[in-house]
């Protein structure tokens, strides 16, 4: 089990804009092509408040993975 | 408004939303800005007859469309009225779509990474303050030609592996496709460009031959030796592609600069504000980002219909989506023509675009901007606009300015 909160990055979305390790590099890293890739385990202490992360995406692409399996999105509009 | 929509012709719908939209605007940059915001009041897509186009002005349009491109729009014609510039064929790699365009982003993609352009930041930052040795001692500085201009094209020369003492033919020749012949006529600002056409495609082509007979590490190589489908990319699409990275980086991170350092010389609380501390300088940027966001895509309907706002249009219907205007909703931003360095929590801006087409160079340009600020921060603590002299606004398919002539007291 991961220790950072459960983000989930949909693969489908993400262009690779980078702001998600760019705020949270601690919970994120880029991939060869620059897209978002969560990290396996956190790399030192959390920097924001997650939502904060989430809604800084600008494809809506990251996911918060809530307890009870349900997700919690950014608007996709 | 909305009712009955889907009973409704497109013709009804392009006479019922007819409102006229110049993408020359005269006038000055916040009277366009007030119409966009009126538009999105009382009818967020209306329908320029003049040019043929749809204007999105909503956030949440725009972002929409943007996000479907290879999902019902493209790119190609990424022009307002459809009319492609000087003739040529579709722009590689922004007007081209599909497999054709993964590919190229697969090739560019890797090579524009974070990792990639932070190898090159002390490259960048020498680039800065060389430009800057260059005015520093004189207590002026035309913004535009002596550092935003000039900047992000010897930064491309930096990542091509191309010679940077070429960087002012180069300069010359960019200066020439963008703006033509300052006062001079029409056929001269076209035989210009011809010229500089010629000019610029046989400088690559030399340069491409060059990395085929002497292979080397660096990006052009890299670009020069790919095949797609097992076929090497033609010497005429390199030079196309070569053009189009140079003028893309170029015209876009000249404009944030150039607005930014305007805005800025009047409101010097703001530039101490962006170095309060060392996290105030990035927010600050994105604000900059959102508030500046020189770049205005069009998309168009590639199947037999596509949802845009309300309505569902037909295939070939074209969607202006100026991103300032996306960027100045005020559904997500408060104030929206205001610089806030403060905002809490705020709304992405989409001043890079988003999709499929997200800006190829967007971590070279947050780097330029981080870096640029940074070196004339560290130079120019204080600074503001030359008396008598005030910016001048230049709105076209980017929105600039020029005219920027700042002073400050003259250091080493």
């Amino acid at each position: 089990m991961s220790d950072h909160p459960p983000f989930k990055i949909d693969e489908e979305f993400c262009v690779g804009h980078g702001r998600c390790y760019a705020l949270a590099p601690e919970s994120f890293q880029p991939d060869e092509m620059g897209h978002g890739v969560v990290r396996d385990y956190r790399d030192g202490p959390a920097t924001r408040e997650p939502g904060v992360v989430v809604n800084a995406c600008p494809e809506s692409a990251i996911e918060l993975i809530t307890v009870g399996g349900d997700a919690e999105k950014g608007s996709q509009s | 408004m909305t009712e009955n929509v889907a009973d409704k012709s497109v013709e009804q719908l392009k006479q019922e939303r007819h409102r006229d939209y110049e993408v020359y605007p005269q006038g000055t940059m916040q009277e366009v800005f007030d119409d966009l915001a009126d538009r999105r009041e009382k009818c967020p897509i209306t329908f320029s007859e003049k040019g043929g186009f749809w204007l999105a002005t909503s956030y949440d349009d725009i972002s929409s469309i943007l996000r479907r491109n290879n999902r019902g729009f493209v790119s190609f014609p990424n022009i307002p009225d459809g009319k492609v510039a000087f003739g040529q064929k579709a722009q590689i790699p922004i007007e081209l779509d599909g497999p054709i365009h993964t590919q190229y982003r697969k090739l560019l993609d890797p090579l524009l990474s974070p990792a990639r352009i932070a190898a090159i930041e002390d490259d960048i930052r020498a680039v800065a303050n060389d430009l800057i040795d260059g005015f520093i001692e004189t207590g002026q500085c035309d913004v535009v030609p002596q550092f935003a201009f000039p900047f992000p094209g010897i930064n491309f020369l930096t990542l091509m592996g191309w010679p940077l003492e070429d960087a002012e033919k180069m300069n010359e020749w960019v200066e020439i496709f963008l703006k033509g012949v300052p006062g001079g006529t029409e056929e001269e600002t076209l035989q210009a460009r011809i010229r500089a056409s010629q000019e610029s495609r046989a400088y690559i082509q030399a340069i491409v031959d060059d990395r085929r007979a002497n292979p080397r590490d660096d990006i052009t190589t890299t670009i020069v030796q790919t095949e797609f489908d097992g076929e090497p990319i033609s010497d005429s699409d390199l030079s196309d592609l070569f053009v189009l990275m140079l003028m893309a980086g170029l015209d876009t991170v000249q404009s944030v600069i150039a607005q930014s350092m305007a805005y800025l010389a009047e409101h010097q609380d703001r530039w101490e504000q962006m170095f309060a501390s060392p996290d105030s300088l990035e927010p600050a940027i994105e604000e900059l980002l959102r508030w500046t966001s020189p770049a205005m895509p069009t998309r168009n309907v590639a199947e037999e219909t596509a949802t845009v706002g309300d309505m569902t249009l037909p295939r070939g219907e074209r969607v202006f989506c100026p991103l300032n205007a996306a960027n100045r909703d005020p559904k997500y931003f408060e104030d929206p023509d205001e610089v806030k360095f403060d905002r809490v929590d705020p709304k992405p801006h989409v001043t890079f675009s988003l999709g499929a087409h997200r800006c190829v160079g967007v971590h070279l340009a947050r780097t330029e901007l981080k870096v640029a600020f940074q070196e004339l921060h560290r130079r120019i603590p204080h600074f503001r606009l030359v008396e008598g002299e005030k910016p001048r606004e230049l709105m076209a398919l980017t929105w600039s300015v020029d005219n920027v002539k700042i002073a400050f007291d003259p250091a080493g």
